[in-house]
């Protein structure tokens, strides 16, 4: 029997790093070191946002959500809104609408919209109509439809993360000749192009994301400013490569370089993380569990850069077969993996306008007539939840006056 | 856009599958113009066993909205908490694979690793102390999972049932029949196809009835009458992972209270089943031919039963495998007519259960996109796989070298995905689950434990919390399972209270 890792090293001096070296450890308990080539931090705008997910997960490694929404520039958000070759649609966190009779609710709504409905998909979420006037409320059982529960995440400084993340934790320099002496070694040098800021933009519960040819262009919202981002196809070069051999294992972008869309960036580091966790291996770093590591991260790229490529109109047959058998009959296959699910690839599917031909004939379960009276019942219910939600500026007033610090404002 | 509804539906076969399938479909488009008809044969009659089933099927009950002690009456069943696995390690040695889990998990990690460790310091208390079921199955208690009992042991009991077949098949038939499912009595004689496309136009039965329809689903059992006989889809022989390819199957009188599981105890080329109803015990021996003669087989199974037999032994015979396609043109086949694992962990009524969950899913019109098609192929051809890797795992990690069959089992041929995942175990006690899999972490470690696959190491984290606070945890665990175990009554205790058989039906079916 070999001993078990008693000493994780991490290399990088982004905010990737010092989140690997936050959630390690927090969530292990054993000792781990950072090693930093650069006093200062590599940031990116690809960081600032975090989905609900990402929210929940944090919490679980010890910050929680008043911990992230204390931090300057914070704000919170419900999705983003999207525009394409004219035309703007949203896409909020969480679901829209409610399954009925053990079919999809997309299936009912295209079978609706097929028959003249001309309300969105998006509109069937609290969130929707949040986004349009500018309101906001954190998900809580009285905003709650029956199961259906809008989510909200956050828009964060890189900066601020960092600084708190980093806070009582000293890296250690990176030199010629350095020896780091650890069980296991993560990489997570980031190659970041550093922040690009706009001209302060309207405060908003949400993201702004227009394709333009061959690229998505990305507006974040924080309090006091706001971050660009361009998503631009990678490089030919840019393969999925095994991150993990012997005791070193490559996170975040120094596994993978390929574009992310805005969320999935952390999501897919805390991800790695817990994967890193779930499978930690003894010091020996025992193959049959590095190998597991490298089948399921693979799996988990593929998807994610097929699910990108339809942002940034590339080929990829994993997305060209998802979108046919989509567009045929709104039916995604059941997915192996968890940073992409079939629903998410329903809902940016829908976002960018791609509307399945047919629906699930298990619809017809629901007559005509009893689905225009459910569809416009829950459009009804649902508007009534997002009037009720409170104007934005007001919403983030009472956060500061909760979290002691009157004088920022909106 | 025009979706062409299907209109018709035409089951063939009215056994397990034939009048699940139906009881489903009725439901689920009740208030839908869809005609259901089911054809079958009282000449032909049906397989008859298939009688033990593993949890999922309470989410079919649920969904056809079933009230249990009803259906547990109608059927004579009985309640099961998992397999017996007798004489499969090694002669003399028996483990449970129980429906539940083991201890609970601490700090996100899985409770085995906790196990793991002290075992690795000489702990001496076994794994399947931790589990519930297996403490209830051994003592012959049984209990439903008591609601808000959220913390404890007791609120998470995950059970299935033991159910005479026949009678199953006839409760279903009465409620699709109720719900408008139109039944057939007659034998298919021939099939006729559409020239242009190839798709099955009808059926016609012996005193010249024809039968058309835009769907069919072949539920004819072993033969395959429209999938394989008519549309020739070809079969896919698993022999070679799974050599058993005979079953004899007997009934006898119940002569002590029933047990909350079923029993599989392996035998020199194959094994007996043992399953508990409330008016009768269901034993059979699935065997390997090559290994041994029937007339053995038939000693065998005779000798080892607990009470007189009712009947004389029916023989079954069977390849292991699948059809190439599940579903061919409009032709969907679910049941033994679909393919065949042996009834190890009872996993053929759950097949039929899956295989009909993934047709609504799938459902067609009449343009039978072969997408969909291709989709519903893919996704019953991974589940078969996961079943039948799980089942050459039971045989394969034998120690028993006391026959020719259990030799061969030895070197029975691994996939890929069980032998990563027998890696992954041995070395630091992993256990790993395919998203869409049907068993789940307790089960792969229930039955690797059970079979002595034993782990050099076990999850690193657990070391960090220091070897007396691990040995403190389990013996809290230990204790609550042990607590939680008295407070549950005899299972003939709980049937009765609940959900006995009437007596008529009792001495009707003796
Ligand atoms: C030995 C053995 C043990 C088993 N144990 C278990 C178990 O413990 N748990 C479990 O889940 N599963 C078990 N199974 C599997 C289970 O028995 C079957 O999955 C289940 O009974 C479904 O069978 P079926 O309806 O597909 O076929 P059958 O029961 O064979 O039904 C076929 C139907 O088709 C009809 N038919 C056939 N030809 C014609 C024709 N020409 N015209 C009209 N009608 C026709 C017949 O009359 C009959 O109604 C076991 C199977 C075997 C062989």
């Amino acid at each position: 029997m070999t001993r078990p890792i008693r000493r994780i090293a991490i290399l990088g001096s982004g905010l990737e790093a010092v989140l690997a070296e936050f959630v390690l450890a927090q969530r292990t308990g054993l000792e781990v070191a950072r090693y930093s080539e650069s006093n200062t931090p590599a940031l990116s705008a690809a960081h600032s946002v975090l989905t609900p997910q990402a929210l929940q997960q944090l919490e679980h490694a010890g910050l929680s959500l008043r911990d992230l929404l204390g931090l300057p520039g914070s704000l919170p958000t419900l999705g983003a809104r999207l525009s394409k070759e004219g035309q703007t649609r949203c896409r909020p966190f969480g679901p829209c609408g409610l399954d009925w009779a053990g079919t999809g609710f997309h299936h009912h709504w295209l079978r609706a919209r097929h028959g003249g409905l001309a309300v969105p998909y998006a509109a069937f979420s609290p969130a929707y109509r949040a986004m349009q006037e500018n309101r906001f409320a954190p998900p809580d059982r009285r905003n709650r439809i029956g199961a259906l529960q809008h989510e909200s995440g956050l828009h964060v400084h890189p900066a601020a993360l960092f600084d708190r993340l980093a806070q009582a934790r000293q890296a250690h320099p990176i030199h010629p000749g350095l020896d780091v002496d650890a069980d296991l070694i993560i990489d997570a040098r980031e190659v970041t192009p550093g922040l690009e800021r706009a001209e302060t933009g309207i405060v908003q519960p949400c993201s702004e994301w227009t394709c333009e040819v061959g690229e998505l262009h990305v507006s974040i919202p924080l309090r006091g400013e706001t971050l660009e981002q361009r998503i631009a196809p990678a490089s030919p070069t840019t393969a999925i490569l095994p991150p993990w051999t012997g005791n070193r294992v490559s996170i975040g972008q120094a596994a993978h370089a390929g574009p992310c869309l805005p969320g999935l960036a952390v999501e897919r580091l805390l991800f790695e993380l817990d994967l890193l966790i779930e499978l930690m291996p003894d010091a020996a770093c025992d193959p049959a569990e590095t190998l597991e590591y490298n089948r399921i991260w693979i799996e988990e790229m593929k998807e994610v850069d097929a699910l990108v490529s339809l942002y940034l109109d590339v080929e990829n047959p994993r997305a060209s077969e998802r979108l046919q058998m989509f567009q045929h009959r709104g039916y995604v296959r059941s997915l192996d993996t968890s940073l992409v699910t079939e629903s998410d690839w329903i809902s940016h599917a829908l976002a960018l306008g791609h509307i399945p031909r047919h629906h699930d004939p298990l619809s017809h379960r629901l007559d005509d007539s009893r689905l225009k009276l459910e569809l416009g019942q829950l459009l009804q219910k649902v508007n009534t939840v997002s009037g009720e939600f409170p104007p934005f500026a007001v919403y983030l007033e009472a956060i500061d006056k909760a979290l002691g610090r009157a004088e920022e404002t909106a | 856009m025009t979706v062409k509804p299907i209109r018709s539906v035409t089951i063939v076969g009215g056994g397990t599958a034939g009048w699940m399938t139906a009881a489903a479909m009725s439901k689920i488009f009740a208030d839908h113009d869809l005609k259901i008809a089911l054809i079958e044969s009282e000449q032909i009659g049906t397989v008859g066993v298939g009688e033990a089933t593993i949890p999922q099927i309470l989410l079919f009950n649920r969904m056809l909205g079933i009230d249990e002690n009803a259906f547990i009456k109608a059927t004579q069943a009985t309640f099961k908490l998992g397999i017996e696995f007798e004489g499969w390690r090694r002669q003399g040695h028996s483990y449970l694979h129980p429906f539940g889990s083991y201890g609970s998990d601490m700090d996100g990690v899985m409770f085995h690793h906790f196990w793991l460790n002290a075992r690795q310091r000489g702990y001496e208390v076994e794994l399947p102390e931790f589990c519930l079921q297996v403490l209830a199955a051994r003592e012959g208690r049984f209990l439903r999972p008591v609601p808000n009992a959220k913390n404890s042991p007791l609120g998470h009991i995950a059970y299935a049932f033991q159910f005479d077949a026949g009678l199953y098949a006839k409760y279903l038939r009465d409620y699709a029949e109720a719900r408008g499912v139109e039944r057939i009595e007659g034998r298919v004689e021939h099939t006729s196809l559409h020239p242009e496309n190839g798709h099955l136009a009808s059926v016609s039965l012996q005193d010249g009835r024809e039968y058309s329809a835009d769907f069919f689903i072949d539920c004819s059992g072993f033969r395959g009458l429209l999938i394989e006989q008519a549309l020739e889809t070809g079969y896919e022989d698993w022999s070679d992972w799974l050599p058993c390819n005979r079953a004899l199957a007997v009934p006898s009188e119940r002569v002590r209270a029933p047990d909350p599981f079923t029993r599989s105890t392996a035998r020199p080329a194959g094994w007996q089943w043992h399953i508990p109803l409330q008016h009768r015990t269901g034993n059979g021996h699935v065997y390997c031919s090559d290994h041994m003669r029937d007339d053995e087989a038939a000693a065998i199974l005779l000798d080892n039963l607990e009470g007189r037999a009712l009947r004389d032994p029916i023989q079954l015979r069977f390849v292991t495998g699948h059809r190439r396609k599940f579903w061919n043109r409009n032709v969907l086949a679910i049941g033994l007519a679909a393919g065949f694992m042996e009834p190890l962990e009872s996993t053929s009524i759950h097949l039929i259960q899956s295989g009909i969950a993934r047709l609504m899913t799938l459902f067609p019109d009449r343009s039978f996109n072969p997408a969909d098609i291709e989709e519903y192929n893919r996704l019953t051809l991974q589940e078969y796989e996961y079943v039948r890797d799980f089942l050459v795992l039971h045989y394969r990690q034998t120690e028993r070298d006391d026959s020719e069959f259990w030799r061969r089992c030895r070197n029975l041929p691994m996939t890929d995905h069980l032998a990563r995942k027998l890696e992954l175990y041995r070395t630091n006690g992993r256990v790993y689950r395919e998203k869409d899999e049907l068993f789940n972490e307790t089960s792969w470690l229930a039955v690797m434990d059970g079979q002595g696959v034993v782990p050099e190491g076990h999850h690193p984290l657990v070391a960090s919390l220091g070897e007396m606070e691990v040995d403190a945890r389990l013996e809290q665990i230990l204790s609550v399972i042990r607590a939680s175990a008295d407070h549950m009554p005899r299972h003939e205790e709980f049937i009765a209270q609940h959900c006995a058989a009437e007596p008529d039906l009792l001495s009707e079916n003796v």
